[in-house]
């Protein structure tokens, strides 16, 4: 071999194994360093991770029936990388979901920059509606891919790069009723509001999964199925609300609301002994399965986070002190000023020279319990208020619950001490004051009140369940005896709430009038109307508040006992003959109205 | 003939041919019969996928249909129906064959009823 041509050899030899070793070097490159990222991405291209949504728990009431169910839907979204034919699509959207179809369109075409490819480009997963009716879905699904046409034209007008991924929206079944309580959840199916938010963990599944393989065309090859996990549902929860005394509650409310159109409105129904709420009924309510326009003051749940003056409801505060303390008993006489005790400008609706305990209560005296609160003194007075549950939270399992306003005794003022005990000065919440009754119709017992009864797995099977949970004693089993007996004088011929009676039964409550705050002023023409009570009063099955903020009523009656003490005594009735409570007392004959026609008519006590 | 020439001009290798043709189609069959069970892998979980579709949508369907029962079966609901003056009432079995399964009639009231819905279930009372 010539030099000339041994040189050419050398030089092809070294050309090839440098560009051999340049393969080799970026195979090394390729299969080695960037082994992690090569191999994800060609797992990206046909593996897949399917979640297997688990089923949110039901809630229901104390007997099992249904309150929030869950209706399947479907999530329309669209892969933008494979999507074709977006303006059919965007037409078929408008036609079936009524969307805007300028928006729709933006959206589906829309790109952004991906840091995987590091291009600009379409979005892979794009939610364009949820909640999509399953009826719907599949009226899409159909038109997807138009029947009968030839492979080209098949090609031309097929849409691809559109799924539904399985969803589920909340149902309240009974619509608006006891949408405050049960709440309401977002468009990720979390709770947000109520029972659906602190029962969140409970409420929620377990989404399980399912790692799968596809084919190019997307579709999915069962034979290389990979692990999966199975989704679990969530559990139910079980509330102490009993529909019958609710819709009770919800029509007398109704008609209230129509009679008075108040400002507000807050009817709870209690049992003093376990702390369970029966009903709670809010005006403004709003209806959980149309969110879109809801007013947000239709959201308060006014039963916790309102607060208001409660008037003469607190005085049970000042006399069941006084009495627990043994500074007097019910029968000591208390002078009332003849109405008008001058140094406070303090004045009482009635004149009185002097009265006795029990009567303070009966006749709402205000001057009589600033004179009982007095003995009491501001120390001992400030400790019942919270004693009885006031300035404090009561523990409910709602969100949102405000403490109401009770100031400390170094910031009152030199008549605080005649004000707050007649409900000035001081603001509670309606929760509040209905837990404060249940001491006196509880023996004394401040009882945590209590919405969730037992947490259930789908099966039935108890999971957690809540038992009645005792705060604290506040006053003695004599003294509630002794504020009880003058409560039921209250709601007597003689009391300011004769128009609470229920005839049948022996009845035990307050009126509260309360003049509403405008422009830091107190008005004369606003007002907050409250009674609680509860019944029967010698053995009582529930406590009930009826609240009505800002009643469009003529002045003179617009008090608590004309207002809501009506409401009461009709709730009341109509619940004694839900429960099936014997009758105590003998109604009188002639209160006995027989109504109705050809079948003899029912028989209704009034 | 010699034998030794015997066998020279039958050459013929048929043990031989017989052989590779019997391994020929032992492999042969092999590979069909993998081809085969792929195949029918296949085909079954498309069969699979089909069935979980159709059960998803039962499932669906019966969520749906669920949610329908729940809120006609609501407090609120009958409330509304009881309050209209209609209600419907179930006709016993034997009647089907002359009318329809569910009759709208007018509320009787009973003398001495409340006016309470309740709830009723079917257990029966200790004698």
């Amino acid at each position: 071999m010539n030099r000339r041509a041994r040189n050419r050899a050398i030089c092809a030899c070294v050309v090839l194994v440098c560009g051999f070793t340049g393969f080799s070097i970026r195979l090394l490159y390729l299969q080695v360093t960037q082994y992690d990222h090569y191999a994800a991405l060609a797992r990206s291209k046909r593996c897949d991770r399917v979640v297997l949504v688990s089923r949110r728990g039901l809630i229901l009431d104390r007997t099992g029936e249904v309150l929030v169910t869950n209706g399947p839907t479907k999530r329309l979204v669209i892969d933008g990388t494979r999507l074709t034919n977006p303006e059919r699509l965007a037409d078929l959207l408008v036609k079936h979901l009524r969307l805007d179809r300028t928006e729709v369109f933006q959206r589906i075409t829309k790109t952004s920059y991906s840091k995987q490819t590091k291009k600009t480009g379409p979005q892979p997963y794009i939610v364009v509606q949820r909640n999509v009716r399953v009826g719907v879905a599949e009226a899409i699904q159909a038109e997807l891919s138009p029947a009968g046409l030839d492979s080209a034209e098949l090609k031309k007008q097929e849409i691809r790069g559109v799924s539904f991924e399985d969803s589920a929206c909340r149902i309240s079944a009974n619509g608006s009723v006891l949408s405050h309580p049960v709440g309401y959840v977002n468009s990720n199916n979390t709770g947000v509001d109520g029972i659906e938010r602190v029962m969140e963990a409970d409420l929620r599944g377990t989404d399980g999964y399912r790692l799968i393989e596809r084919t190019r065309k997307n579709e999915e090859m069962v034979r290389y199925r990979g692990m999966e996990v199975a989704p679990r549902n969530g559990n139910n929860v079980c509330l102490t609300i009993d529909m019958g005394l609710q819709m009770i509650v919800e029509q007398e409310l109704a008609a209230t609301i129509k009679k008075y159109d108040p400002e507000g409105a807050t009817v709870i129904m209690m049992d003093p002994k376990t702390g369970h709420i029966l009903a709670l009924a809010n005006r403004p309510d709003y209806n959980p399965n149309k969110q879109e326009g809801v007013d947000e003051k239709a959201r308060l749940n006014l039963a916790i986070q309102a607060e208001y003056e409660p008037g003469s409801t607190f005085k049970i505060v000042s006399v069941a002190g006084v009495l627990n303390e043994g500074i007097f008993s019910p029968d000591s006489r208390i002078g009332c000023e003849n109405g008008f005790w001058a140094w406070c400008k303090l004045r009482d609706h009635h004149a009185y020279a002097e009265l006795s305990v029990n009567d303070v209560l009966v006749h709402s005296s205000n001057i009589g319990v600033a004179k009982l609160a007095a003995r009491l003194g501001d120390d001992r007075f400030y400790e019942y208020m919270h004693r009885f549950g006031f300035g404090d939270q009561t523990g409910i399992a709602l969100p949102g619950e405000i403490k109401g306003t009770v100031k400390p005794p170094y910031l009152w003022t030199s008549i605080s001490m005649t004000r707050m005990p007649m409900g000035h000065e001081v603001t509670v919440t309606p929760i509040q004051m209905a837990a404060a009754f249940s001491v006196i119709a509880n023996g004394g017992m401040l009882m945590t009140p209590l919405v969730v009864q037992s947490v259930t797995d789908e099966h039935g099977k108890v999971v957690k369940s809540y038992a009645p949970n005792a705060v604290r004693r506040v006053i003695s089993t004599k003294t509630a005896e002794q504020v009880r007996d003058a409560l039921i004088e209250v709601a007597s011929k003689k009391g300011t709430a004769k128009d609470a009676q229920v005839s049948g039964f022996v009845v035990a409550g307050k009126t509260g009038t309360a003049q509403k705050l405008v422009g830091g002023r107190y008005s004369n023409e606003k007002s907050v109307c409250s009674f609680v009570g509860f019944m029967p009063a010698e053995d009582p099955a529930f406590v009930l508040l009826v609240l009505i903020d800002d009643p469009k009523a003529p002045r003179e009656k617009s008090v608590g006992g004309l207002v809501a003490g009506p409401v009461f005594s009709r709730i009341s009735e109509r619940a004694a003959a839900y429960l099936g409570l014997q009758p105590t007392e003998p109604v009188p004959a002639e209160t006995i109205i027989a109504k109705g026609g050809k079948t003899g008519g029912n028989v209704r006590r009034r | 003939m010699p034998a030794n020439r015997r066998r020279h001009a039958n050459s013929v290798p048929v043990a031989t041919f017989f052989a590779i043709v019997a391994v020929g189609a032992v492999l042969g069959t092999l590979a069909l019969g993998f081809l085969w069970c792929k195949n029918d892998m296949n085909t079954t979980g498309v069969k699979i996928k089909k069935a979980e579709q159709e059960l998803v949508q039962l499932r669906q369907r019966n969520e749906a249909a669920q949610a329908g029962i729940d809120s006609l079966k609501s407090t609120a609901h009958l409330d509304r129906q009881f309050r209209s003056g209609l209600y419907k009432r179930m006709e016993p079995v034997e009647r089907l064959k002359s009318g329809g399964l569910v009759t709208v009639v007018q509320v009787q009231r009973v003398p001495g009823a409340t006016g309470e819905l309740r709830r009723v279930v079917n257990e029966r009372r200790p004698e």
